[in-house]
C-alpha cells in the first residue's frame, strides 16, 4: 500500500518536472533566439533533478537531438516535436531512475531496524528470531542457533514456519501472520504464547514465544523472543503428578481402589499407557490395574482372570518385582515386547498397542517391593527421557507407600471387624416359655461397636438377662465391654444370682488400673412349678420396666454404678410374672435421645409402653416408632433394648435343669438370631 | 449444638467454683475435665461443681466427676455438687451418685458442707 503510494507520488513529481522542463525550454528558446538553447538546458535540468549517470545519459541524448535538430531547426514544427520528445524521454528516464533509486533505498532500509536489533541481541543469552512480514527469517541470534540446532547462515531467508513450527501448527501460524499483515492486529503480539517448537533433530521442545513488531520505516518486521521452558514445563508436570500422588497417599484406604488410582496417575502426563502389577500369594504376578490415554486402546482383558497357568514367570515385571531394579527401554522392539509379555496372548495385545518406549519401575514401601509400575508410550513421536524415568521413580516411591498403607489398613480393618463382631451381642437363644425381642444399635457406623451390650444365657436355675453400658467410647470402651460381659457371664453362671454377678463385676472393675465405670441391670428368669419369677438387680443403670396389662412401671432398686466404690451393695428384688407380662431392659441411649434440646426421657418411654401388645417384637416396634417420631434424625448415643414376654409355662414346669458343662455345650447351638436392626 | 456453658472462679484461697450449664455430654466433658484439672493444679482442695443450670448430664460427665473426686481425695480435698434440675437429679439417683457425693440444693449449702468437712 505504502509502496504504491510512493510510486504515484514520484510519478506526479516527475510530471511536474516535465512541465517545468518544457517551460524552461520555451524560455531558453526565447532567450537564445534559437532552438540551440534547448541542448544546453536539458542536461542542466536533468543534472539538477536526476542522478549524475542520468545527467550523462541526458547530455548524450541532447547532443544526438542537437545533431538531429540541425536538420530541422528552421522548422517550427520540428522544434516543437523535439521539445516534446525531450520532455517525454527525459521524464520517462527520470521516472525510471527515481523508481530504481527508491527500490534501492527501500532495500537498504528494509531490514535496518532488524539489523539494529541484531547488534543488540547478538550477545543475548535469550534466543531471538527476526522475521519479515512474509514470515521469512531475517535474524537468528547465536542463542537461537543453540536452541534450535541450526546455524544462522543456513536459516536466513528460510520460512520460519518450515523450520521451527511443528507441522500440525504450521497452517495456524501462517494464517496468524497473514491476519497480522492484513490488519496489523494480532492476538499474540506482545503476549507470551507457550507452544512446542521443532528442533533441528526433529524433536520438540516447549518454548515461550513473545513477538514484538519493530517500529521503523519500511515494511513491517517482527522479532520473536523465545525462551526454552522445558524446565518449567517439566516442573509443572512433576508438581501435577506428585500432587495427585500426594492426594492418593492421603486417601489410600481401599487396596484395589488405590491400585487403580495409581494406574491413572501416570496417564497421560507421564505415559500413554500404564499398568500396575503386584505379586500374588502363589508367587506369580497379577496385573491389578491399567490405564490408557487413548480410550480406544487395546484392553488386556479382564484383569485377574488373565493370569494363566501357562504364563512365563521370567517376564519383565516379575524381574522388576524380584530384583527391585528398573527396566528402561527408550526404543521398544519385538525383543523387548517379548520379554515383557507373560504369554502369547498378551504379546499379541501388546503388539496392537504399538508401544514405542517402556519403563518398569518397582513400587517399594518399607524396603519391600510391593509391585511394579509399567509406563509405556504408544505415540510414535513420543519417547521416554531421563526426566520421565526420574518422575516415574518418584511417583512409584509414593505410590508404593500408598499401596502398603492401603494393605495395612485393610488388614487392620479386618482385625477390627473381627474383634467388633465378637463384641456385638450374640444371638438370643430360644427361651422356652418366653418370647424375646432385642435391638442393638451403636451410635457410629454399622460395623462399629458401641459401649452398650446385652446378653442372655443360662445361669443356675434360670436364664440371665443382662443389659449394660460402659462409660466411654472407642477401643478402650470396647475392651471394657468385653471384660464386663465375660465377668458377668462367669459370675452369673457360677452363682445364678444377679446381685452376686454385679458384685463380682464391681470387684473386677475396681481391680482395673484406670477408672472403669459400668452400669448394668441383671434379671434372672426362673420357673418354679409353672410360676415364673424375675429377680432384678440394678447398678447405676435405668431400672427395667415391667409392662403388665398395658401399664408400665420401673422395677428393682438402683445401686451405685459399677467401678466407683468398693463397698457397694446391689440389692435385688424378686417378683412373679404372669402370662402376657413384659420386661423391658434398656440403656440410657433410649431415654437420652435428643430432639431440639429436649430428651426422650423415661416418661415418654413409659407412655410408649403403656398399651397392650401381642408380642415382644410388637412392643419393641412401639419403642422404635416413638423414638423415630420424637427424634426424626441421626442419633448420637448407643441404644440397646432387650424385651422378654412371659408365655405359657414351659413343658417341664422347671427352668432348664442342666449342669454348667451341659449349658456350656448347649450354648453354641443357640437358634437363629432374633436380633434386628432399627431402621433397615 | 453449642448449648452449654462452663465458667469458674475462686470463692476463697482454697475453694473454686466450677459452674456448668446446659447439656453436658461427650462433647463438653473434655472442657469440664480441663477445668477440674486446672483447679487441682492451682492447689484448690475444695471444689464446688454447680450444676444448677445443667439440663442434661451424660455418663461421660459422670465419669469426669468421679475421676475428679478421686484425685481430689487423694490430695486430701473434697468435692461438692450443686444440683436442682429434675432430669440431672434423676441421673444422680439412677447411678447412685446421690449416695457417693454431697449433693446440695444451693452454692451456699455446698460451701458450708465443704467447710464442715474434717479434711481440707
Amino acid at each position: 500500500m505504502a509502496a504504491r503510494l510512493g510510486i504515484t507520488r514520484t510519478a506526479s513529481r516527475w510530471l511536474l518536472v516535465g512541465i517545468a522542463l518544457d517551460a524552461a525550454l520555451a524560455v531558453a528558446d526565447a532567450a537564445v533566439g534559437s532552438i540551440a538553447g534547448t541542448y544546453l538546458v536539458t542536461p542542466l535540468l536533468l543534472a539538477i533533478f536526476v542522478t549524475p549517470a542520468l545527467t550523462a545519459l541526458g547530455a548524450a541524448v541532447s547532443i544526438v537531438l542537437a545533431a538531429l535538430s540541425g536538420v530541422w531547426h528552421d522548422d517550427l514544427g520540428s522544434a516543437w516535436l523535439i521539445r516534446l520528445v525531450i520532455v517525454v524521454v527525459g521524464g520517462a528516464l527520470a521516472y525510471y531512475a527515481a523508481l530504481r533509486r527508491e527500490r534501492r533505498e527501500r532495500a537498504a532500509r528494509r531490514y535496518e531496524t532488524l539489523a539494529a536489533v541484531a547488534d543488540v541481541v547478538e550477545a543475548s543469552p535469550a534466543a531471538f528470531v527476526g522475521i519479515d512480514e512474509t514470515g521469512y527469517i531475517r535474524l537468528f541470534n547465536p542463542a537461537a542457533e543453540q536452541m534450535f540446532g541450526y546455524r544462522a547462515r543456513e536459516v536466513l531467508g528460510s520460512e520460519l514456519a518450515e523450520l521451527i513450527v511443528p507441522e500440525r501448527l504450521r497452517a495456524a501460524h501462517r494464517a496468524g501472520l497473514f491476519r497480522l499483515r492484513a490488519s496489523g492486529e494480532s492476538r499474540i503480539l506482545g503476549r507470551r504464547v507457550d507452544l512446542p517448537a521443532l528442533h533441528a533433530d526433529g524433536s520438540e521442545l516447549p518454548v515461550a514465544l513473545t513477538i514484538t513488531r519493530l517500529r521503523g520505516e519500511g515494511p513491517a518486521a517482527y522479532v520473536g523472543f523465545i525462551r526454552d521452558i522445558s524446565g518449567e514445563v517439566e516442573a509443572q508436570r512433576r508438581q501435577r503428578v506428585l500432587a495427585r500422588t500426594g492426594e492418593l497417599l492421603a486417601s489410600s484406604i481401599d487396596y484395589e481402589q488405590t491400585l487403580r488410582e495409581i494406574a491413572r496417575l501416570g496417564v497421560p502426563e507421564l505415559a500413554d499407557w500404564c499398568a500396575v502389577d503386584v505379586p500374588t500369594a502363589a508367587g506369580a504376578v497379577a496385573t491389578m490395574a491399567r490405564a490408557s490415554a487413548d480410550a480406544g486402546a487395546v484392553e488386556l482383558g479382564p484383569l485377574r482372570s488373565r493370569y494363566s497357568e501357562r504364563a512365563r514367570r521370567d517376564h519383565t515385571t516379575a524381574g522388576v518385582i524380584a530384583s527391585g531394579h528398573v527396566v528402561f527401554e527408550v526404543e521398544v522392539g519385538e525383543q523387548e515386547l517379548a520379554a515383557y509379555a507373560r504369554d502369547d496372548d498378551q504379546l499379541e495385545l501388546l503388539r496392537e498397542l504399538r508401544i514405542t518406549s517402556l519403563m518398569v519401575v518397582p513400587l517399594k514401601a518399607r524396603r519391600r517391593t510391593v509391585g511394579a509400575l509399567t509406563l509405556a508410550t504408544t505415540d510414535s513421536r513420543r519417547r521416554f527421557s531421563a526426566r520421565d524415568l526420574e518422575l516415574a521413580q518418584e511417583l512409584a516411591e509414593r505410590a508404593g507407600m500408598a499401596i502398603d498403607n492401603a494393605r495395612l489398613y485393610a488388614e487392620r480393618a479386618r482385625t477390627a471387624t473381627t474383634l467388633m463382631a465378637s463384641l456385638r451381642p450374640p444371638p438370643i437363644p430360644e427361651l422356652p416359655g418366653w418370647d424375646t425381642a432385642a435391638l442393638y444399635r451403636p451410635a457410629g457406623r454399622a460395623d462399629e461397636v458401641g459401649g452398650d451390650f446385652y446378653d442372655v444365657f443360662l445361669a443356675g436355675r434360670g436364664w440371665m438377662l443382662v443389659i449394660g453400658d460402659v462409660v466411654g467410647h472407642g477401643p478402650p470402651a470396647a475392651a471394657l465391654t468385653s471384660l464386663a460381659r465375660y465377668s458377668i457371664r462367669t459370675a452369673a453362671t457360677l452363682t445364678g444370682s444377679p446381685h452376686a454377678a454385679l458384685e463380682h463385676l464391681n470387684e473386677e472393675l475396681r481391680r482395673e488400673g484406670r477408672l472403669a465405670l459400668f452400669s448394668a441391670a441383671c434379671v434372672l428368669l426362673c420357673e418354679d412349678d409353672g410360676r415364673a419369677q424375675a429377680t432384678v438387680a440394678v447398678a447405676g443403670h435405668p431400672r427395667p420396666i415391667l409392662v403388665r396389662a398395658g401399664e408400665a412401671r420401673p422395677i428393682g432398686q438402683t445401686a451405685t454404678i459399677l467401678g466407683v466404690d468398693d463397698d457397694s451393695e446391689y440389692p435385688q428384688e424378686t417378683l412373679e410374672l404372669s402370662r402376657g407380662d413384659f420386661l423391658v431392659l434398656y440403656t440410657d441411649g433410649v431415654t437420652d435421645a435428643a430432639s431440639d434440646g429436649e430428651r426422650f426421657g423415661e416418661d415418654r418411654l413409659l407412655d410408649a409402653l403403656s398399651a397392650a401388645a401381642s408380642s415382644a417384637e410388637q412392643l419393641l416396634d412401639r419403642i422404635r416408632q416413638a423414638l423415630s417420631d420424637f427424634q426424626g434424625r441421626a442419633q448420637r448415643d448407643d441404644v440397646a433394648i432387650l424385651i422378654v414376654e412371659r408365655l405359657a409355662a414351659s413343658g417341664n414346669g422347671h427352668g432348664p435343669a442342666l449342669s454348667v458343662e451341659e449349658q456350656a455345650s448347649a450354648l453354641p447351638e443357640a437358634p437363629a438370631p432374633r436380633e434386628r436392626g432399627l431402621s433397615s | 449444638m453449642v448449648n452449654y456453658h462452663i465458667s469458674d472462679h475462686d470463692l476463697d484461697d482454697r475453694t473454686r467454683l466450677i459452674s456448668l450449664g446446659g447439656e453436658l455430654d461427650l462433647y463438653t466433658a473434655p472442657r469440664f475435665e480441663d477445668a477440674l484439672r486446672q483447679a487441682l493444679d492451682a492447689g484448690k482442695r475444695r471444689i464446688v461443681i454447680d450444676l444448677s443450670e445443667a439440663t442434661f448430664i451424660d455418663s461421660t460427665t459422670l465419669a469426669v466427676i468421679v475421676a475428679g473426686s478421686k484425685r481430689l481425695s487423694a490430695a486430701g480435698g473434697e468435692l461438692a455438687l450443686v444440683c436442682s434440675h429434675r432430669a440431672v437429679m434423676r441421673v444422680f439417683e439412677i447411678t447412685g451418685y446421690d449416695r457417693l457425693f454431697s449433693i446440695c440444693a444451693s452454692r451456699d449449702e455446698a460451701v458450708r458442707a465443704l467447710a464442715d468437712a474434717p479434711s481440707g
